[in-house]
């Protein structure tokens, strides 16, 4: 079912079909090909742009990434979402469901 | 509008390494030597722009794959096609130079980029062999800072569009533009020309065409440095600075001539690939320049500076 909703933590979320992208050293240039607006990330942002590659809960890609970079949990969903909020704002990922916080 | 009856002449030009037969005359352009060469790489033809209703034209841009129509009021229609073909449509009482203004720009833009190839909006000069590139909007300076490294003995290869195509390899190579350079009168007349023998490059501005001499190796070059030129306060301090990742690839594609016709024409996913082919293979850097007449040739030679030296 997709809807648009919110971005949250139980957020699923994916890369929007039209996008392409290009590796420089270890960072991404996202490319929305309907608008032709790009936007760049850096090693981290482009970790995440590749795992969004396929639906991905956010809170399960915050577990992976913590255990990865050795970051404090509340920092680093606040930071994913940072970033995939602008993903969104820039129309480079959808939000597929958001889904309450007691059920799945 | 001439009829279709005849076939008209064609005038047979050199530039940015095309072979161009154009029925309209191109002072700008360079006479082509080998007027019996094979086909022309481009044609440009006066022809009315078929198959176009004027209701439906009236967005200025209509594209269809490799199909162009650019309608620049008051002054023409051009529709581009194939990367090979341009024709042109005056509007009554528009004026040649008017027409070739917009031809030599925007349609030959188009056709760039129906060529696969990346025209990038700089000037560029010949630096030990290698083509070096000053980009930046309209107005930053690019034309201004060839003309002070005209003084200084290099070669200029090309002024505002640099013509870039990419080798097997992905290497770019910078193609010689026509022989010119696009001034406004007090930096023409500090080259020591006469505006008033000299063209205009449209009716209305207090801009020149200044030629240049030719230079001693035809080229092309392979592109080795872009420099980003953007506008700084007179009292502000920025050093030229290095670009890497991701922020060399977008000023590559923000310094695309007429970016904003990629993506109707379904070619921002191609200029990406472009711009990451540059970032690879040139040196690409950030050159705030502080604004001011004062300033001018301080900013000239520290950037001059960081050419030879840096």
């Amino acid at each position: 079912m997709r809807e648009p909703g919110p971005l949250s933590i139980d957020s699923i979320v994916v890369r929007v079909d039209r996008t392409m992208d290009a590796e420089v050293d270890d960072e991404i240039v996202a490319l929305n090909l309907d608008t032709g607006a790009s936007y760049g990330l850096n090693p981290v942002g482009a970790r995440i742009w590749k795992l969004i590659g396929k639906p991905t809960r956010v809170a399960d890609m915050c577990t992976g990434l913590i255990a990865e970079y050795d970051v404090e949990p509340a920092t680093c969903e606040r930071q994913v979402l940072e970033l995939l909020g602008k993903l969104q704002a820039e129309s480079l990922l959808e939000v597929i469901t958001a889904l309450p916080t007691s059920g799945h | 509008m001439a009829d279709l009856g005849m076939p008209r002449t064609r005038m047979n030009y050199s530039a940015f390494g095309l072979h161009i037969a154009s029925e309209l005359e191109l002072p700008e352009f360079v006479p082509s030597r080998d007027a019996h060469a094979a086909l022309p790489d481009v044609v440009i033809e006066y022809q009315k722009c078929e198959g176009l209703r004027r209701e439906l034209s009236a967005a200025p841009l209509r594209f269809d794959e490799d199909d162009a129509v650019l309608t620049i009021e008051k002054v023409a229609r051009y529709r581009v096609r194939g990367g090979r073909f341009i024709s042109v449509e005056p509007y009554d009482g528009a004026t040649a130079r008017n027409i070739r203004l917009f031809l030599l720009g925007s349609a030959f833009g188009i056709l760039c980029h129906q060529r696969g190839l990346l025209p990038l909006h700089a000037t560029a000069i010949v630096v030990n062999g290698g083509a070096v590139a000053f980009a930046g909007h309209s107005g930053v300076g690019k034309s201004t800072l060839a003309a002070h490294f005209l003084t200084r003995g290099f070669d200029v290869l090309c002024d505002d569009i640099c013509v870039t195509s990419f080798g097997a390899d992905g290497r770019p190579l910078a193609w010689p533009g026509p022989p010119h350079l696009k001034l406004w009168r007090d930096s023409a007349e500090r080259l020591g020309h006469d505006c008033d023998k000299l063209q205009r490059i449209m009716d209305e501005l207090d801009k020149y065409r200044v030629p240049r001499a030719a230079m001693a190796c035809a080229g092309p070059f392979p592109l080795t440095r872009v420099y980003n030129l953007t506008d700084l306060d007179a009292d502000a301090l920025a050093d030229i600075g290095c670009l890497s990742g991701s922020v060399a690839v977008q000023a590559i594609m923000a310094n695309t001539y007429r970016k904003k016709y990629l993506q109707p024409m379904g070619l921002a996913g191609a200029n990406l690939l472009h711009a990451v082919s540059v970032a690879r293979h040139a040196r690409i850097f950030a050159a705030p320049r502080r604004r001011g007449i004062d300033l001018l040739q301080a900013e000239s030679t520290r950037l001059e500076n960081h050419v030879t030296n840096g």
